[in-house]
């Protein structure tokens, strides 16, 4: 029986399949160690909705027949994995987070289930989400059936939402990736603050077949990884059209960081009032030092600010709009009311009431939206800014408050990416960056649609030159 | 047929119906302050006027396309 230490634990999924492959362990010992690792140290962080552990071993053994007749499907094959508890797994309790869900079970794979199984890699447990992925606005971490996720680096802080769960169980080692949502955040924000990378594709590129609806028009699946090159090898396994998706691009990512343009012919653009001004000054060194090591890559630099636009209320229209219509049952039936925050339950209701004219105003003003990100991405190849602007905050404190000490700048920078990039469909890859009293940052880096291969070139010779992304929380 | 309880076997069941009675407050979020609808619709449209001062010309089309 091989001894599993930290090093594997914490490896990366290259690092992982080679080892499979050179026969240091089997799937199968690999699988037992993960899961493990996760039925023991998940709860810990509020992060483990439901182990896989039996499926996952008879999967690992299937795996390992594979590998013995050196039958190679890449590089995920035989590598455990996690996925946000949004996503169906027939014949297992789905939850969503949320307690009127509990015993919700479906009877199909979601597609990137589906696609990740043909590679060979082991899905080993559900991990835990915030509830209804935070439709309706949540104001505390413990919006959440399984408690508020906690942060590996520091077990008092939050380690963020929607997808806090998959966030804390790629920071701890208690999966080799995992995959995530973002409508508005969901996956930067918790990747920033437990020091993981974390991709959100363009809009359309992965299939949100069988993943929980919040806004048909907003939602995304990612890979939460150890490393940029990681999440290149996930998305291009999970990427490409699906007919049973109404919003899929139709387009498959093909992860080729080999083909990156030159860094000396693209521009960069990002702004001084972000990384100097908007943070606490406790992270401002930290912030200004990554986008060094980033401009130090040899790329041209342009300052820019976000076109003015009232991004937080389109968006919070459009999620509270279409939230509200998915989850109309659940509201009319009353059991709305079984959710764990009560802001949450009223946004909800609350939802139900915007008349159809202000939802068509908001999407209207996105087309404008839109519109203007084309202009901006003619000038610059890339944004750089700040995932967010401080570490996280603490798990049982209500959110938002105390998060502005000092005087608020003139400027806007890119303060509103999240909510900006969201509503444009952008692809962004949020990469861990330094510390802050001992709890980790994220600096963003957002294309215009389909720019994945350069944002994962940038950020892999980002993590070339720094080893952020390397350290370990202490577990 | 009723059937009166002795003090000693109404105490019984009460102590043991009492973990079943309590309410497992660990995974709620704390009460909201004041009336959380009401601050939510406030909110909404908060949102809606943000909105209806952007100055948004005719013929601009929402963000979706309709292809039959």
């Amino acid at each position: 029986m091989p001894q599993f230490t930290d090093d594997i634990f914490f490896a990366t999924i290259s690092e992982l399949n080679a080892k499979l492959k050179a026969r240091e362990f089997s799937a199968k010992e690999l699988t037992r160690a993960y899961c493990d690792r996760l039925e023991k140290l998940g709860p810990a962080y509020n992060a483990l909705a439901l182990s896989l552990r039996k499926p996952a071993l008879k999967k690992a053994g299937e795996v390992d027949g594979d590998l013995k007749r050196k039958r190679f499907r890449g590089p995920l094959q035989g590598i455990p994995f996690g996925v946000k508890d949004l996503l169906s797994v027939a014949g297992y309790p789905t939850t969503w987070g949320a307690r009127p869900y509990a015993g919700q079970v479906f009877d199909d794979d979601a597609t990137v289930i589906k696609k990740l199984a043909k590679t060979g890699a082991i899905l080993i447990g559900k991990l835990a989400m915030v509830e209804l992925a935070g439709g309706g606005g949540y104001s505390y971490p413990s919006a959440s059936l399984t408690g508020p996720g906690l942060n590996p680096w520091d077990k008092s802080r939050w380690s963020g939402g929607s997808s806090s769960g998959p966030a804390s169980a790629v920071a701890a080692g208690l999966v080799g990736f995992a995959i995530g949502s973002e409508t508005s955040g969901s996956i930067l924000t918790p990747s920033a603050f437990c020091g993981v990378t974390g991709l959100r594709p363009t809009y359309g590129y992965v299939s949100r077949y069988g993943a929980m609806a919040l806004s048909w028009t907003m939602d995304k699946l990612g890979p939460m990884c150890r490393s940029a090159e990681d999440c290149g090898l996930v998305l291009e396994a999970i990427s490409g059209g699906d007919s049973n998706d109404p919003g899929s691009a139709g387009k498959r990512f093909y992860y080729a960081p080999r083909f990156a343009r030159k860094f000396q012919d693209l521009t960069i653009g990002y702004a001084p009032v972000d990384f100097d001004e908007w943070p606490p000054e406790t992270s401002r060194p930290v912030l200004q030092q990554a986008l060094a090591v980033i401009r130090g890559m040899g790329f041209r630099v342009k300052e820019v600010e976000l076109p003015d636009f009232p991004y937080g209320p389109v968006t919070g229209t459009i999620i509270d709009a279409e939230g509200s219509a998915v989850f109309e049952p659940l509201i009319r039936s009353g059991k709305v009311d079984e959710l764990a925050d009560q802001e949450q339950i009223a946004g909800l209701k609350a939802g139900l009431e915007i008349p159809a004219k202000d939802y068509l105003r908001a999407m209207r003003i996105r087309r404008l939206i839109l519109d203007e990100f084309k202009k901006l991405f003619w000038e610059v190849n890339f944004l750089v800014t700040p995932t967010r602007f401080s570490v996280a905050p603490g798990a049982h404190e209500r959110l938002g408050e105390g998060s502005r000490q000092q005087p608020k700048p003139k400027s806007r920078g890119l303060r509103d990416m999240i909510p900006a990039g969201n509503l444009a469909g952008l692809p962004a890859l949020s990469l861990p960056c330094g510390f802050d009293g001992g709890l980790p940052l994220g600096i963003s880096l957002v294309g215009r649609p389909f720019y994945e291969n350069t944002l994962l070139a940038v950020g892999r010779e980002f993590q070339k030159q720094t080893d952020w992304h390397r350290r370990r929380p202490p577990v | 047929m009723k059937q009166d309880l002795t003090r000693r076997e109404v105490a019984a069941a009460l102590l043991a119906a009492a973990p079943a009675l309590a309410v497992d407050n660990s995974l709620q979020a704390p009460a909201a302050q004041g009336d959380p609808l009401a601050a939510a619709r406030k909110q909404l449209r908060r949102s809606l006027e943000k909105m209806e001062e952007f100055d948004l010309p005719m013929p601009v089309e929402p963000a979706f396309i309709f292809k039959p």
